[in-house]
């Protein structure tokens, strides 16, 4: 076994931003000896991005997540990916020479260029903060596992919106279009069970693990992806979901993945403006409750699962996670052990008519 | 020249809210939070400052006795010493502007300063998936290996 510690380099002989361009020049000489390159657009709160891939391989790895969000006629591009693989091209890409290295990621960053590989999924991303261009590689397609499918790119999003006051964060967004609630917590604590519910609801569903937020004046979340996780002990209540269901085939190894997006189009909401943020938590008691939470409470179970969720730019995150949460009530939602019944809780909650 | 203690490096990050602090350690993954004097204190630190510019804030804000708020004020400095949150700085003491630190509010009630750490977010940092690097050099997943 290699400790990431032996991968780093004190002194490379290439800097980031070579790197990057490296990276880019192999990508864009792939595409130009492609005769399928294929580009994509989504609108994505105030920001139009671009996907563009050598060949088909990846788009149906990586575009599901978004579709709900596809437009044909783009405005101005905000952000630019390539998406490419060395399987597919037969074109191969150097690692660059890492400076950091921390857990499963291993990166090597420097002025405006970031570069983080995933030694667990596999993948690269390099981003070019200067020009808000971007490439993803993959050694093989066929390797990507279904978490990235369901999530992909948050590495990139992150250092993107690092300018801005706008902010990936570990959470789901339910609501409706007059507004609408946040759910934080880690992994377990009831975020993906109760947004799931909340498609037999008058709640609509904006993301159970990842969501955008605008982090001043009036804060809104943003829906990025239309994927949704079940615990596989929860299936039971979610029947309805069947027919979304990406990964059949490799559950239990795998967490049931959905793309709500055809199916579910209906119960897709874009964006709202939010009214508060719940911090779910599983109770054993039959009836679901909120009660009222401290802002400490609420930052501690925001941040850090956002900060090491996305592994970078750790400090930007604390600052603009503490200033939405200074701007939001914040409540714990005590769960009840009926998930059917939690969303109408946060519906009347949101029409004042909670009891 | 005396030594002034400081937040050890761009790896702790820190934000206050409501009174009370949010410390995170970016490389270990944990986390802590303080209130009260302790979030004082901190504030104290990130400006840089001797353990007696603290000791005379907090004897400012707080009508206690100098011995007492100095014997609270050692132990939580060791502890932020032990967790590396802190450490010893060469620079020159004397400049920093701790005026924003002192409130004046002398008949607040002093509470021994606190610091509460979390780890649940160390499993994120433990990850040790690197069981090869193929001929390139590309670090290989062990369940990932034929990229």
């Amino acid at each position: 076994m290699i400790s990431p510690d032996t991968l780093l380099v004190d002194k490379p002989d290439i800097s980031p931003e070579e790197y990057f361009d490296h990276h880019q020049s192999i990508f864009l000489k792939v595409c130009e000896s492609s005769a399928s390159t294929e580009k994509k657009y989504y609108r994505l709160g105030p920001f139009c991005l671009e996907f563009i891939f050598p060949n088909a391989h990846l788009v149906s790895r990586v575009t599901p997540a978004f579709a709900h969000l596809e437009i044909t006629t783009p405005g101005k591009v905000d952000l630019s990916i390539g998406f490419w693989d060395s399987a597919s091209t037969f074109e191969k890409l150097s690692p660059p020479p890492w400076n950091r290295a921390q857990g499963g990621f291993i990166s090597f960053h420097g002025g405006a260029y970031y570069h983080k590989y995933n030694s667990v999924s596999g993948c690269l991303y390099s981003f070019n903060a200067k020009h808000n261009t971007a490439c993803f590689w993959i050694g093989n397609y066929k390797n990507i596992p279904y978490y990235e499918s369901g999530a992909p790119i948050l590495s990139i999003l992150n250092w993107w919106l690092k300018d801005t006051a706008y902010q990936l964060v570990h959470g789901g967004a339910l609501g409706q279009a007059s507004g609408g609630v946040l759910l934080i917590g880690r992994g377990g604590s009831g975020k993906s069970t109760t947004c799931a519910s909340a498609l037999r609801s008058e709640l609509f569903y904006a993301g159970d693990d990842y969501s955008l937020v605008k982090t001043d004046g009036e804060p809104r979340a943003y829906g990025i992806f239309n994927s949704a996780k079940i615990r596989p002990d929860m299936l039971q209540h979610f029947d309805h979901l069947k027919g979304a269901l990406f990964n059949s085939e490799k559950i239990p190894e795998e967490k049931p993945l959905y793309f709500l997006y055809p199916h579910f189009k209906e119960r897709l909401i874009k964006e709202f403006p939010l009214k508060a943020i719940f911090i779910p938590q599983v109770t054993n008691t039959p009836q679901t409750s909120i009660e009222p939470a401290s802002p400490a409470d609420t930052l501690r179970a925001l941040a850090p699962s956002t900060i090491f969720q996305l592994s970078g730019l750790g400090k930007e995150i604390l600052f603009k996670t503490t200033r939405l949460v200074q701007s939001l009530p914040c409540y714990f939602l005590k769960l009840g052990n009926r998930p059917e019944e939690v969303p109408d809780k946060i519906a009347a909650f949101l029409q004042g008519t909670l009891s | 020249m005396e030594s002034v203690l400081r937040v050890a490096s761009e790896q702790i990050t820190s934000e206050i809210l409501d009174g009370e602090v949010m410390i995170v350690n970016l490389e270990t993954g944990s986390y802590y939070s303080m209130t009260g004097p302790g979030t004082e204190i901190w504030q104290c630190l990130q400006l840089g400052s001797a353990p007696e510019q603290i000791l005379g804030v907090l004897s400012e804000n707080y009508s206690v006795s100098a011995e007492q708020i100095e014997a609270s004020l050692k132990k939580i400095l060791d502890q932020l010493l032990e967790e590396k949150l802190i450490k010893d700085s060469e620079h020159p003491q004397g400049s920093a502007d701790l005026d924003q630190v002192r409130h004046g509010a002398t008949n607040k009630i002093f509470s021994e300063p606190t610091l509460n750490k979390y780890t649940d977010m160390q499993e994120l940092l433990l990850l040790d998936p690197i069981h090869d690097v193929d001929e390139a050099g590309w670090p290989l997943a062990k369940d990932n290996s034929d990229n």
